[in-house]
């Protein structure tokens, strides 16, 4: 990330930093378990929803 | 106070979250660390995160305290909210991720100039700080509903142990404990709801024996209700509903509670596909929320609307009800840290740092980021005691966010955005909202029939496209902008 500073303020000027492949990940390994438990209380809130009605 | 299940359910639930709160303490170095978690996290912690931060106490103790008055049309603020969670994704989080951004007012700086983002610092730290307490009056009255303890007391008491929390870690303590607070909502919530539709329905007084809503329809017949009306997912009328939309659509892209977890996301795309899969999660949760207000209503298990949902999953089975309240506990814990932490950034960072302090090293930012949750916290909790009406007051604060929305679009996507117009847009925000609220000079809502989201969201679009067509671009103004953005 490139930085300079803006002389007519106190903020450090940002430009938007160099992409890598691995900046582009959406899921990584770490991912794995949270995908399962996003899955299972989506899957429950449903069920139980339409078993209530 | 009466040691029950829930009760002992509620404290070891309480303590398991404060331990993982404190235990993130170690990974904190700096203030990156402290205020955007080193932008390390990963798409799942991020959209756990924002989702539970999302279900707060309006969208628990607040929607069933609307369906016990007012039915259930109150399903449509989550669905306005899923809203806002999308266009945010879809529209915003990349532009803010991609320019490292820690605040929203940051931001504004590098759209328009800085007397917009000193605007914008002012007004959300004046908006996140009310917003702090009303959560913190909402974690009280669930607290008071279970102890049988005095409600300002238990503000008190549960503001004070959220600034203990947060105080460990920032961001970290809010990550880490998230993933906790989603199991947590998304399982106890759900069930406490099933529970009551199918086992608590049936056992009321003129319910018919019968299950489910045509039970609940019922029973609200025999209590002199209008069945018909109370279970209409139109209940609230129109422009209450538009207020919902306006409100949750205009006020997510630019809250900072809600996104900063974006900010913290560990590349752009992950900031912008996390807030839809929060999305997601959030949708149903007014409908079993707003369902067990409304048993309290049928039941007759209160008077105070804003106790309805506690009452409801006290006098049910207390393993259900004790799992019930640890969902809606989590979701109360996880978006009072998310505001208070969302506050005190912009204090710390925009307020404190940059516009007072500038030229302070990463040290200074990371001891008083600590120094204003601490201030912050502490005085909300005392200002929690004073029991602000929770959905209603809220709108409020949803309204000055929506004039910062409207900056930050039309910034975005409009090249004649003038910075004069993001300026004036926020101020008369803040005036016609001020007035609104109350009542200066006259009844607003009762004269032009507008919800106050609709009112706020109308004068700051309208303030700034006439600003912007009436100013000048002139060789001053093009001086006082920020030139990676415009040169």
């Amino acid at each position: 990330m490139k930085k300079k500073v803006n002389e007519d303020s106190f903020f450090e000027e940002l430009s938007i930093p160099e992409l890598k492949t691995k900046d582009l990940l959406l899921f990584d390994q770490t991912d794995k378990p949270f995908l399962i438990l996003y899955l299972f209380i989506f899957i429950l809130g449903i069920i139980l929803t339409v078993l209530s009605i | 106070m009466v040691i029950s299940t829930q009760l002992i359910i509620l404290i070891v639930y309480f303590v398991f979250i404060m331990f993982l709160g404190i235990l993130a303490m170690k990974k904190v170095k700096g203030s990156e660390d402290l205020l955007v978690a080193g932008r390390n996290l990963g798409m799942m912690y991020v959209s756990v995160s924002i989702a539970a931060e999302y279900m707060g106490g309006l969208g628990t103790i607040g929607t069933a305290e609307v369906a016990f008055n007012q039915g259930m049309g109150v399903i449509w603020y989550h669905i306005a909210s899923a809203c806002g969670l999308m266009l945010f994704g879809f529209g915003f989080a990349h532009y803010y991720r991609k320019y490292n951004v820690i605040t929203v007012p940051e931001y504004l700086y590098y759209l328009y100039d800085i007397k917009t983002w000193k605007a914008a610092s002012v007004l959300n730290v004046v908006g996140y700080w009310m917003f702090t307490i009303i959560q913190m009056t909402a974690m009280g009255s669930l607290v008071a509903s279970v102890t049988g303890f005095d409600l300002r007391w238990s503000a008190l008491i549960c503001g004070i142990a959220m600034t203990i929390y947060l105080l460990a870690a920032g961001m970290w303590s809010v990550a880490f404990t998230s993933v906790a607070f989603m199991i947590t909502i998304g399982t106890g919530i759900p069930l406490a709801f099933w529970w009551v539709m199918v086992r608590e329905v049936p056992l009321v007084v003129n319910s018919g024996g019968v299950a489910g809503f045509a039970g609940l329809a019922n029973a609200l017949s025999a209590a002199g209700l209008n069945a018909e009306h109370m279970l209409s997912p139109f209940s609230l009328g129109f422009m209450v509903i538009l207020g919902y939309f306006l409100g949750g659509v205009l006020g997510i892209p630019a809250a900072q509670a809600t996104i900063n977890f974006s900010f913290g996301a560990r590349n752009w795309k992950v900031a912008r596909l996390a807030p839809v899969l929060a999305a997601i999660l959030i949708l149903p949760l007014s409908i079993w929320t707003g369902s067990m207000g409304l048993f309290a209503r049928a039941a007759d298990l209160t008077t105070n609307p804003k106790l309805a949902l506690g009452a409801t999953l006290m006098n049910i089975n207390p393993i259900i009800g004790g799992i019930g309240i640890a969902g809606i506990f989590a979701a109360l814990v996880s978006t009072v840290a998310g505001i208070l932490f969302g506050c005190a950034s912009i204090m710390a960072k925009d307020v404190w740092q940059r516009w007072l302090h500038p030229g302070t090293d990463d040290k200074y930012l990371a001891k008083w980021t600590r120094l204003w949750i601490l201030i912050i916290g502490v005085s909300s909790a005392f200002g929690a005691m004073t029991l602000p009406k929770i959905l209603h007051q809220a709108y409020f604060v949803y309204s000055i966010r929506s004039a910062l929305m409207i900056c930050v679009a039309f910034g975005l996507w409009w090249k004649a955005a003038h910075p004069n117009a993001a300026f004036w847009s926020m101020v008369v925000a803040l005036i016609g909202g001020t007035m609104y609220q109350f009542n200066i000079p006259i009844d607003f809502q009762a004269f032009f029939h507008l919800h106050i989201a609709v009112w706020c969201g109308l004068l700051s679009f309208i303030t700034f496209i006439v600003i912007s067509l009436f100013s000048k671009w002139t060789s001053q103004t093009s001086s006082e902008l920020p030139p990676v953005v415009r040169n």
